[in-house]
């Protein structure tokens, strides 16, 4: 099923390989591999001994460009031998083996996976003869592909942070396979993105999962619907890319697409061009793609057009996708969570700064003071975050791993027929430069509400006497926004919508079985004031209430988010609630989650959270002052493991899809106490995006201590997080920001629950 | 590491970069800040930072430059970054008449958003691509004494003038923040390439507080 689209039918492969040395002939062999059981390093290892080289070597394959153009594209991973295979092997695969040292300039990227370097040196080693003649068809060669992909993947973990593991091992193509029936429907896809939320995918497998995660499919197809689906898709992209590449080539193109082919352009060229997959000249394929794909896309969607940042976003994706359509498919899908950000009237990313700044009021007052004090309460040095949800703030492979799991936080939005591959007002004929073309004048128009936009703001700023004032301005500017809310929150049902009526009256009766447990619960939260040991109780009432299995329940109303793990066997429930609910609205069919302590793993250490709680507990008692419902950083020991995970009794709760597992007792763990009624709720927070304002809010406690202790002003802050692009710690900011978003999804359930109850007037 | 340990400066001027998309602002910085350039930077979202020491008639000066985006959509936020500039830098493509024509938007830009008492420098960069050039200097000189601002070509690339344009535009700044100066500016337009000699009164400092790692 995995394997729909790539080019694993495929059962042999002819190679013709020459070998160039400097001066001397050319020398040719032939050959043939079987493209399942072959993997980069034996393909390597293959030419090592059919040539009888001794030195390191280059390897290239004969590709055509978009212009019919035979090009050499360099071959280094797995990825490049697989987009090889799929695109340049009919009928036979052309390699170039190039005797000179392996150079690249990959000195601006912090990371390389292991893996992605080849391992020239050992290959001489192998029995020449035996090991062609067994190059088809064995297992063990097969065994050694697995076994390369597991090391490469261990060895990313372990390497670069040894402290920080992820609760589980990325998802695995046989992993992934257990979500899907036996006809490769998505049959499981709570289970499937708590999985990659606790451990990215590995990353020969982000190919086919990733468009699950972007919604690029309409919910409930078997794995033959899906590949005709794409095959269709393709197509549909290939004729809205010829429509204005015909009217280039005609000379006809209108001032718009020029203008925008224009820009696209200058970002293509600068766009991580320090990855292989777009090194080389500035006119190669993979650069043309991303090229293609950004103009179709801006003027497709003339409201967005091309906006400075999106060949951020769509680069990751054509990285892992390798073909132009099918990543114009994910980017169509990302654009349709993102597209506000990029939209000319800033209310997304409005939103997004008031949150966090709400958020780090409530979390570190200490902190948010000191940004107050020093005019940075207004959190500008963000903006790149939230435009391009961190995608520059760890090294690219790193980002990759990062966006998985932010993507898997959210709520599935499958289109609902098709994915719309442009915008309604998208007209064709606007591309042609006839002598009255409108478009023209978008631009003008544009720079005219931005010009507008702008005086608005700066009447604002008038209005606030000093710097101080920023962060209230930006604020008033979002009141003024009636319209914010339902330009982030409009995929989400109201509260008052028919459908949700209609499932609070079946969730009447499962409210009665509520009441014991959830009156003890609700009269924890009541005493704010001492609200440490409450917490506790509150989390065994949960733990309690959902062993009845109801608590999920109360989920649909407006809680599309993944809930955290409550439950522990009531699978089949879910998954018939699961349907149900789709009945209604396909946003809210998601629900709280499943075993994940079974994902985790019985031999992995985990954090029991309540003796977590403990330990910040007697910090933050410590701390009187800011105790009452904020985070307290700080260096907290965290020395309560729960390092007997068979003691599991049912009260004992495991919040185990935020499993983080430490290797390093000395860390600096800040306990979230998300007891934060003032958050938005998760369909609210960070325009839908609540995960994203917990990665953002960690990357600033992560540089607290340094702000703080080197009494670092406006500038000198916003030139820290400047000169951190690309150098965040992956492991060690996504540890922390599960920490906390767990939390705070907690107390959104009980939050929500007790709404619940005093709505259908359960006493509390 | 720390950013503000040595706080010896004697002024601390917020200089912003401004210009259309790909004129070469960042790396006009990074030249001037890093002695680097890097032919495949990324586009500037938002804005990013770099800072420069500087000594002036005995002063230390830290120069504290505010690379902006320089798409038109970004406008609406970075104009918030032009709060307490005292010098822009702004730039257009030797090459590139759009990024000429454009200029004006800019300067409207900076009049509405920064300090009346700014220094403004036009700065045609990319002054390496004479085979591609198609704004001779005099045209951005005289567009430049038109508004009374000074006027410099560079090139970040073979970093041509790049320390004379920021040294240029500090004496400038240092003349009104400093000595109040402002007939200087007004009555002078015309001092652009030789008049403040880097050697006599300027003299950069190495390092500046870049290369703090954190």
């Amino acid at each position: 099923m995995a394997g729909f689209l790539s080019i694993e039918s495929r059962e042999v492969i002819r190679v013709e390989v020459k070998k160039c040395d400097g001066l001397l002939q050319p020398e040719y062999k032939r050959f043939s591999l079987d493209p399942q059981i072959t993997s980069f390093e034996i393909l390597q290892k293959t030419l090592t001994r059919a040539f009888g080289v001794k030195s390191d070597f280059t390897i290239s394959y004969l590709a055509q460009d978009v212009s019919g153009q035979d090009v050499y594209l360099s071959m280094l991973s797995d990825w490049d031998m697989d987009a090889a295979f799929q695109t340049a092997s009919d009928p036979c695969l052309k390699l170039k083996l190039d005797l000179k040292p392996f150079e690249e300039g990959l000195d601006d990227w912090d990371i390389i996976a292991p893996g992605d370097v080849p391992q020239y040196r050992f290959a001489h080693f192998i029995d020449r003869n035996s090991f062609l003649s067994s190059l088809t068809g064995t297992i063990s060669s097969h065994v050694e592909k697995t076994m390369s992909t597991m090391q490469r993947t261990l060895g990313l973990k372990t390497e670069l942070e040894p402290q920080y593991r992820a609760a589980k091992n990325p998802m695995t193509d046989m992993e992934f396979h257990n979500y899907l029936d036996s006809s490769g429907h998505m049959v499981k896809p709570e289970e499937f993105r708590i999985s990659i939320y606790q451990g990215g995918i590995e990353p020969a497998l982000r190919r086919v999962v990733w468009r699950h995660l972007l919604n690029i499919f309409p919910d409930n197809l078997s794995g033959r619907e899906r590949f005709d689906y794409m095959k269709r898709k393709e197509k549909e992209y290939y004729k809205l890319r010829d429509q204005w590449r015909e009217e280039f080539s005609q000379g006809t193109a209108s001032e718009e697409i020029k203008y925008v082919a224009t820009m696209v352009k200058k970002d293509v060229l600068r766009t991580d061009r320090m990855h292989k997959f777009y090194s080389g000249a500035d006119d190669s394929r993979n650069l043309i793609s991303l090229f293609h794909l950004l103009v179709t896309y801006s003027l497709t969607h003339p409201e967005v057009s091309y906006c400075q940042g999106m060949s951020d976003i769509a680069s990751p994706l054509l990285v892992i996708q390798k073909d132009e359509a099918q990543a114009y498919l994910c980017f169509c899908g990302v654009m349709n969570r993102l597209r506000s950000n990029f939209l000319i009237d800033g209310e997304a990313i409005t939103t997004k700064f008031n949150h966090l700044g709400n958020i780090l009021q409530i979390q570190d007052p200490v902190f948010f003071e000191y940004l107050k004090e020093h005019g940075a309460q207004d959190l500008f040095f963000c903006y790149r975050w939230f435009l391009l949800e961190l995608k520059r703030e760890f090294p690219f492979e790193d980002a990759l791993y990062m966006l998985e799991v932010m993507w898997s936080t959210l709520p599935p939005d499958h289109p609902e027929l098709e994915l719309p591959l442009m915008d309604p007002e998208y007209c064709p004929s606007l591309l042609s430069s006839s002598p009255a073309s409108p478009t023209f004048s978008i631009k003008q128009t544009v720079y005219a509400k931005l010009l507008s936009l702008r005086r608005h703001k700066s009447t604002i700023s008038k209005h606030s006497s000093s710097s101080d004032d920023s962060f209230s301005h930006s604020s008033s500017l979002n009141n003024n926004n009636s319209n914010e809310q339902t330009c982030c929150a409009n995929e989400y049902p109201k509260m008052d919508a028919p459908e949700v009526q209609e499932l609070k009256e079946k969730l009447s009766d499962i409210d009665q079985s509520l009441e014991h447990s959830m009156s003890e619960d609700s009269s924890a939260n009541s005493s704010a004031d001492d609200f440490s040991s409450e917490k506790c109780n509150g989390e065994s009432d949960i733990g309690s209430s959902m062993t009845e299995g109801h608590t999920s329940n109360t989920d649909m109303e407006d809680q599309p988010q993944f809930q955290i793990s409550l439950e522990m066997d009531q699978e089949e429930r879910m998954l018939e609630q699961t349907q149900r609910c789709s009945l209604h609205n396909k946003q809210i069919s998601q629900k709280s989650v499943s075993t994940p302590s079974k994902l985790a793993g019985g031999s992995v250490e985990t954090l029991s959270l309540q003796k977590d709680q403990k330990s910040s507990d007697s910090l933050s008692a410590a701390n009187s002052q800011s105790m009452k419902n904020s985070l307290v950083p700080g260096s907290v020991q965290n020395t309560q493991k729960n390092t007997d995970t068979s003691q599991k009794s049912q009260d004992d709760l495991h919040i185990s899809d935020c499993v983080e597992v430490s290797d390093d007792d000395s860390l600096d763990l800040i306990k979230a106490k998300m007891n934060t009624p003032d958050l938005p709720k998760p369909h609210e927070f960070g325009c839908g995006n609540p995960f994203l304002m917990f990665l953002c809010l960690t990357l600033l406690l992560q540089h607290r201590e340094q702000i703080i202790h080197n009494k670092l002003d406006y500038d000198e802050i916003s030139m820290l997080f400047d000169r951190m692009v690309r150098k965040h710690n992956v492991h060690k900011v996504l540890h922390q920001a599960r920490l906390m978003y767990s939390d705070y999804l907690r107390t959104q359930q009980k939050l929500h629950e007790q709404e619940m109850m005093e709505e259908f007037g359960v006493s509390v | 590491m720390t950013m503000s340990g040595d706080e010896h400066y004697d002024f601390i001027w917020k200089i912003v970069l401004v210009g259309d998309s790909g004129v070469g602002k960042t790396n006009l910085l990074s030249r001037f800040t890093r002695n680097e350039f890097n032919a495949e930077s990324k586009s500037t979202i938002g804005v990013e930072f770099a800072t420069r020491d500087i000594v002036i008639k005995g002063k230390m000066v830290r120069a504290q430059i505010w690379d902006t985006a320089g798409q038109e959509r970004y406008r609406a936020i970075t104009s918030v970054y032009y709060r307490g500039a005292v010098g822009a830098l702004v730039l257009y493509d030797i090459a590139k008449p759009m990024s000429f024509q454009n200029l004006e938007k800019w300067l409207n830009e900076l009049r509405e958003h920064a300090d009346p008492y700014a220094c403004i420098m036009i700065v045609g960069n990319k002054s390496d691509l004479t085979h591609l050039r198609t704004i001779p200097q005099e045209e951005g000189r005289l567009l430049a004494e038109k508004n009374n601002f000074s006027f410099i070509e560079t090139s970040a690339l073979d970093a041509t003038n790049v320390a004379e344009a920021f040294n240029n535009l500090l004496v400038d700044i240092y003349k009104i923040q400093v000595t109040g100066d402002e007939s200087t500016i007004i009555s002078s337009p015309n001092k652009s390439d030789s008049r403040f000699k880097l050697d006599s009164s300027v003299t950069p400092m190495e390092g500046g507080s870049e290369g703090c790692s954190c």
